[in-house]
């Protein structure tokens, strides 16, 4: 087999295994108070209790709170949010000094 | 204070020279860690010191960054263009000559950044909106521009190549697991790939000529303005890095040379460095990593500290000029007097074992796909400008969807 096939099959295989990954792995869940500026830019799931919401045009803002600690998030678009518990996949960003999550899932 | 300052300049630059010429130490680790260990250096100082040394840092960083991506084809976002055209005129003997290019570029950029700066501050607020609607439009036509752009006979298959690059990056950016997912992204496509397909051919380095760089005036002036328009554009966007901004500048000139090419990357390197420092005041949002940094320890950037920050960019930058003509003469002088093969295996550990430390194990699947579609690229003759296809589908899909 040429190293151009060889590449072209694995090329193609990996991709389709990271997105096979990309739509079944996420990562553990952590709690909130472990959660760092070492962590801006990384995925983190938490499971809380939505305490606050406010809808904006374009974003929702939202606090959530677990045993340890409470932490604002936000969703770019529209998603109706309400208050409860809630488990959150989504990037830890800083806003104006304070750690946030850029929310990309809530599960009920 | 001014004596800390100095040292914060000068102790940057020194960092900057560090993680330059170290293969795979990105610039966000030292600033990171500076952040870290921030709480007990703010007992000492002040944040603006601190402030300072990433700046200085970032410049000279940016500056040395080229010679490993030319002598040792180990890049970075910022420089993973540069490695094809550097790499070429490495194999021709003018590895120093192309690395003096850059540097060019790099001086330009620095001059340039200290007079968009001040246009930036009321052009930018004015048409901020209107780039944003903008962005995905010129990046769509600016790809399908480069396709169309490939050999007869080359244009499906760049365009496989652009797809199946912009496919695997979407995957690896929703790969959620993995920290840094650019460093074997990026890594694979442009490092290890090229380092592989050297082992195999089994590439020698000829002995390296100390040359001036050749290149007319007039395509100097094509390759500023291009600099300048392109830097313009992605300066100020969101998830819009240099590389980008440099497939922006490639697709508005049809033939630029290999050595504007390589001023031109040089130019934007630095446009894109300062400027996302600038960003901090201008729309008031961190655009990089190291941004992000100075965000968290600055709480409020005024007008004064942009200008303390250009003052730094350009002795920081002035001082790298120097370092990265001495550093280049170095590598030029002792390439050829190593076994390629023995270094080009040596690096491949490094990236692999960077991989593993940054990035956790799962990264090693992402580092092999990319390699493999970097090895395509090579093989067959398509320009690996497609392969940031892998950054700019993702970003042309955030702007639409």
């Amino acid at each position: 087999m040429s190293l151009e096939k060889a590449a072209l099959i694995t090329a193609i295989l990996g991709t389709l295994i990271l997105i096979f990954l990309s739509e079944h792995l996420e990562p553990e869940i952590t709690s909130i108070d472990h959660i760092t500026i070492k962590d801006i830019d990384n995925y983190v799931k938490i499971s809380g209790n939505i305490t606050y919401v406010k809808s904006y045009s374009t974003s929702t803002l939202i606090k959530i709170e677990d045993s340890t600690e409470k932490i604002y998030a936000v969703f770019y678009g529209n998603m109706n949010i309400t208050k409860g518990p809630a488990i959150l996949t989504g990037k830890v960003t800083e806003y104006n000094g304070i750690l946030e999550i850029e929310i990309s899932r809530i599960e009920r | 204070m001014i004596v800390e300052i100095l040292i914060a300049l000068f102790v940057g630059i020194l960092a900057g020279t560090f993680t330059g010429i170290a293969p795979g130490i990105h610039i966000n680790l030292v600033a990171l860690l500076l952040l870290i260990i921030s709480p007990s250096l703010l007992q000492f100082t002040t944040p603006i010191v601190l402030a300072i040394f990433i700046v200085s840092m970032s410049i000279t960083h940016t500056f040395l960054d080229f010679i490993t991506g030319i002598f040792l084809g180990a890049p970075e976002e910022s420089t993973a263009m540069s490695v094809l055209p550097g790499h070429q005129l490495l194999r021709e003997g003018k590895g120093y000559e192309a690395v003096r290019l850059t540097t060019f570029g790099c001086y330009i950029g620095l001059i340039l950044l200290v007079l968009v700066i001040p246009l930036s501050l009321f052009i930018v607020p004015a048409i901020y909106n209107w780039m944003k609607i903008a962005i995905p439009y010129i990046l769509i036509l600016a790809s399908a521009f480069l396709i169309i752009k490939e050999e007869k006979g080359k244009k499906f298959l760049a365009f496989f190549i652009f797809m199946l690059s912009g496919i695997l990056g979407i995957a690896v950016l929703n790969l959620h697991v993995i920290t840094q997912p650019l460093f074997p992204l990026l890594t694979g496509l442009f490092g290890t790939s090229m380092l592989l397909t050297s082992i195999s051919q089994k590439t020698k380095i000829p002995k390296q000529k100390i040359t001036p760089m050749l290149i007319e005036k007039k395509e100097t002036g094509k390759t500023i303005f291009l600099g300048i328009i392109s830097s313009a554009i992605c300066a100020f966007m969101p998830g819009l890095g240099s590389s980008q901004a440099a497939v922006l500048g490639t697709s508005f000139y049809k033939k630029i040379s290999q050595r504007g090419f390589l001023i031109l990357l040089g130019i934007i390197s630095i446009l894109v460095t300062g400027l996302n420092f600038a960003a901090l005041y201008i729309i008031n949002k961190p655009r990089s990593g190291t941004s992000v940094i100075i965000g968290k320890l600055m709480q409020d950037i005024t007008l004064n500290h942009l200008a303390i920050f250009c003052i730094t960019m350009l002795v920081a930058g002035s001082i790298a000029v120097f370092l990265s003509g001495f550093f280049a003469k170095f590598f030029a002088r002792n390439i050829d007097k190593i076994n390629y093969s023995v270094l080009s295996c040596i690096i491949l550990v490094i990236l692999t074992l960077m991989t593993l430390i940054l990035s956790g194990p799962l990264s090693i699947i992402v580092l092999i796909t990319a390699t493999a579609l970097g090895i395509i690229a090579i093989e067959m003759g398509i320009k690996r400008i497609q392969l940031m296809g892998c950054l700019i589908v993702p970003v042309i899909l955030y702007f639409l969807l």
